[in-house]
Parts: structure tokens; C-alpha cells; sequence
């Protein structure tokens, strides 16, 4: 369903997994190449674009975000990397950031991928593996021969 | 999102981030954090082993060791060139007994994560420990009466089989003397030989390549010492017209031999083992190898291997 606002700009409708709707601008919403293709390929002329794989909490983020990013010349460089750090701050914790960088790379969103990356960089620097393995609840799969070879070759990275 | 649990599989991660996403975040992460990310599970130090591997850029060891009164200042740090980063190892004032033996020692040769360090005297330098800056590690090497100005290795100190290898010169008679001790064997002691030289040529580095130490003397000259028969052979007389006296370094790249002249104007020659004869080159094929400089000036630096997954 394709709707014309006022200063004729086109808009699109995106329906995220649990069925919440979003109404976009295109411009906005094709910062994700994943969604540009698919107007390109002309799926969003017939009702909205599903989504299945991001949940309506996290794509009103991804919108906000795109929102921002569409909206900002580059003059604004400064002020945008203000309003990026606040933005993953105001996604508080591992879990909603590791959802994010889902959303962003399913939906192919570079500067909203590089954003997420780098913070969740941040966050794993100086942590001990065992410190990472809760923060994802990853299973340790190593035999303790294996990890004592990493270690001890490489031993001044675990002192 | 919801617990994906892999049934019987390697990974359990509840958010199985694709292999991209974990790729780029990675790659924004120290070496440092790399490594120990390694070890969280097998999947995340496959796509580790992928970025490290990708950069085969040798690491700097940047060092100095001196005595400040009764204490030993002592600085050890790795420098990571393409990355520009600095890792202190130590940084500080040390009691005599912990580094005594560190004092006014100089780097020969680098291997594996091994520096082999000699200490100079006015006469003679002798190699005479092992150093691994990545685990602190030391293996002293036996006494080595012999003269020795030039020395290195086959292989990590390590693995059986590692040769250490040291070239002198003899004053008495204008001959050399070749030096090797046998790590890992019964007898640990050093074995010499007398070996016969261009009288008066300066024997400028010693590199190991496919089981013979090669000596590089001036103008070109190249000796050869096979480790398997304990046979010296001259194996190129060079020429003053390419050569000189300039310095000129050699290096193993890929199992050839080059040799390079360390001031302007830059020139590179292969080894051409068939004709015996040095072959001009347009570059060195690992010109950003040898062309790394280091980031302190004030402290020696000697080139080493880079972490390992």
C-alpha cells in the first residue's frame, strides 16, 4: 500500500514479526538495502512489507535511527555522533544491542551495523572468555587441552 | 528473540549472531581481546583465526634493560605495527636478582615468539638466553667459549631438533669459527668448527633457510653451514662492483634467500642457488616486513612473531 503525504513524499508501510505496523517515508525506510531491493523489486505495492524477523520494539529503534540518518546533512556530523552515542546507551545492555545488530544485519543497515559493532566491541574489551560466555550464554565447547594451548601461547593476553 | 539450542552441536548460543556480524565486531576489537575471545567457543576462534591470519604483519619487540644504581630500569613492550598499538609488558624499576641478567643485552635473531639475546663485551658478543616476551619464559643457553659475533636459530627452542648456530672470527689465523648447539639432545654443550673464510671479510647476518645457517660477508659473500652433514661451503664470492661495503641485510623469504642494501639507493638480490650467483630483483618480495620501523626510538626493537590462534 503505497500512501502520498502532503509534500508528496512516498510512503511505505513495514509490518514487524508480531504484526505491529510502521508508516515510513521511503527514503527512510530504504536505508536498509534489504527494504530498498524489496521496492525496487516492487513488493511494497501491495500492502506492507513483512518483516519476520524483527520484532516492533526493535524496528521503532531501527526507525528511529534511520529516521535521524535521513534527516541529517553532513554538516551535522558532530551532532549525529552525539545523538549515535545516546542512542546505543539508551539501548542499555548486551541483549537489546545483540538484538539490534540482528535487526541490522538482516535488514542490511551499514551505518546502524558499524554503530552496534563497534559498542558491543566495547563492551567484550578486557572481559575474561568466561565473562563473555554469560553475557551470550555460550556453551564452552573447548577441551581443557585446547584452551590450555591458546593460553599458553599466547599467555600475556590472559595476564 | 528466542533460545535457539543447536541439538548435539558445537554452539549453544542463545543469540547465534550470524558469522558477519560476529566478523565485524572482531574486527573493531584489540589483539589483545581477539585472543582471548578465541576461547570462548569453537565457532567465535574459527572466525578469529580468519582476521588474525589475515594480517601477517610481524610484531616488535621493543626493549631496554639498565642498571640505575643498584637497580635494573627495565622496559619490555610488544608494538603491533599495523595496528599502532603499544602492549606493556613492563614498565618499571626491578630488583638486580629479577633482571639482572636482562642488563645491556642485545637482540640476534628472532623466531616463533623466541629472541635470542646476547650479552657484548668488548670483544665478543655471546648469545646467551632465550627469551619468549609473550610468556616471560627464559632458557639459558650453555657457556660458549668460542668467538661469536653473529647467531641465530632453525626453530622454536621449543621443538626438538632447534639448532643454535653462532659465527666467529678467529684472530690468530684469519679463519672462522662456526659454533652449533643441539637443543634437546644429550649433550646440550656447544660444537665448533674452524672453517675457512675470505680472509678479512665481516660477516654481516646469519639467517637459517632449509636446513643450512647462511653467513652474508661483505661484497656479497655467502657461507653456507649445513646442518645435517656439519659441512661449511662458500658458496659465492660476490663482487665489489654491486656490493661494496655498504651494509647489506639478509633475509629468508618463502625459502629464498634475498639480500638487501640498508641504505640509498635500496637494492635487493636473490640467491640463485643453481648458477651460485646473486640476481638483481626490482623489490623484496616481503618489503613490508623489513621495512617496519619501530615507534620508540629510544628503545631497541628487534622484529618477532605475532600472536597465535
Amino acid at each position: 500500500m503505497s500512501i502520498t503525504t502532503e509534500n508528496n513524499e512516498k510512503m511505505i508501510t513495514l509490518m514487524s514479526s508480531d504484526g505491529e505496523e510502521f508508516v515510513v517515508e521511503e527514503a527512510v525506510a530504504a536505508q536498509s538495502q534489504t527494504i530498498k531491493h524489496l521496492i525496487e523489486d516492487g513488493c511494497s505495492t501491495e500492502g506492507s512489507i513483512p518483516l519476520p524477523n524483527v520484532t516492533g520494539r526493535v524496528l521503532s529503534e531501527v526507525i528511529q535511527y534511520c529516521k535521524k540518518h535521513s534527516s541529517s546533512d553532513d554538516k551535522e556530523e558532530k551532532e549525529l555522533e552525539a545523538w549515535d552515542a545516546e542512542f546505543v546507551k539508551a539501548a542499555d545492555d548486551h541483549v537489546a544491542l545483540t538484538d539490534l545488530m540482528m535487526a541490522a544485519n538482516f535488514l542490511d543497515i551499514k551505518g546502524l551495523l558499524d554503530l552496534v559493532a563497534q559498542t558491543l566491541a566495547n563492551m567484550i574489551t578486557g572481559k575474561s572468555p568466561e565473562e563473555v560466555r554469560r553475557m551470550w550464554n555460550i556453551k564452552n565447547d573447548f577441551t581443557p587441552e585446547e584452551a590450555e594451548k591458546v593460553r599458553k601461547e599466547n599467555q600475556w593476553a590472559f595476564e | 528473540m528466542e533460545k535457539t539450542e543447536a541439538t548435539g552441536g558445537s554452539t549453544t548460543c542463545r543469540y547465534d549472531l550470524p558469522d558477519d556480524a560476529l566478523r565485524l565486531i572482531f574486527s573493531r576489537m584489540s589483539v589483545a581481546d581477539q585472543i582471548r575471545s578465541s576461547l570462548v567457543c569453537n565457532r567465535w576462534k574459527t572466525l578469529l583465526q580468519e582476521i588474525i591470519s589475515w594480517d601477517g604483519l610481524p610484531w616488535m619487540l621493543l626493549y631496554r634493560w639498565h642498571i640505575q644504581g643498584t637497580v635494573v630500569k627495565s622496559v619490555c613492550k610488544l608494538y603491533a605495527p599495523s595496528e599502532k598499538k603499544t602492549y606493556t609488558l613492563e614498565d618499571g624499576i626491578k630488583g638486580q636478582e629479577e633482571r639482572g641478567k636482562f642488563v645491556e643485552v642485545g637482540a640476534l635473531a628472532s623466531k616463533k615468539g623466541w629472541v635470542l639475546f646476547q650479552r657484548k663485551n668488548k670483544v665478543r658478543a655471546v648469545p646467551i638466553f632465550l627469551f619468549c616476551p609473550y610468556t616471560g619464559e627464559v632458557i639459558d643457553l650453555p657457556d660458549l667459549s668460542k668467538p661469536a659475533c653473529r647467531a641465530s636459530f632453525s626453530c622454536s627452542p621449543k621443538s626438538a631438533g632447534c639448532v643454535l648456530f653462532a659465527f666467529g672470527f678467529l684472530v690468530i689465523n684469519g679463519r672462522g669459527v662456526v659454533s652449533i648447539c643441539r637443543r634437546g639432545s644429550d649433550n646440550q654443550a656447544w660444537k665448533t668448527f674452524e672453517v675457512d673464510i675470505i680472509p678479512y671479510s665481516y660477516v654481516r647476518s646469519v639467517v637459517y633457510c632449509n636446513g643450512s645457517f647462511y653467513c652474508l660477508f661483505d661484497q656479497g659473500r655467502l657461507g653456507a653451514f649445513s646442518v645435517a652433514t656439519e659441512q661449511w661451503d662458500l658458496l659465492c664470492n660476490g663482487n665489489s662492483e654491486d656490493f661494496g661495503w655498504s651494509p647489506w641485510s639478509l633475509t629468508e623469504f618463502d625459502g629464498q634467500l634475498f639480500t638487501t642494501r640498508m641504505i640509498r639507493p635500496y637494492k635487493t638480490f636473490r640467491f640463485d642457488f643453481s648458477g651460485r650467483i646473486w640476481v638483481e630483483e626490482a623489490s623484496h618480495p616481503g618489503r613490508a616486513y623489513w621495512k617496519l620501523k619501530a615507534p620508540n626510538r629510544h628503545l631497541r626493537s628487534v622484529q618477532i612473531q605475532p600472536p597465535k590462534l
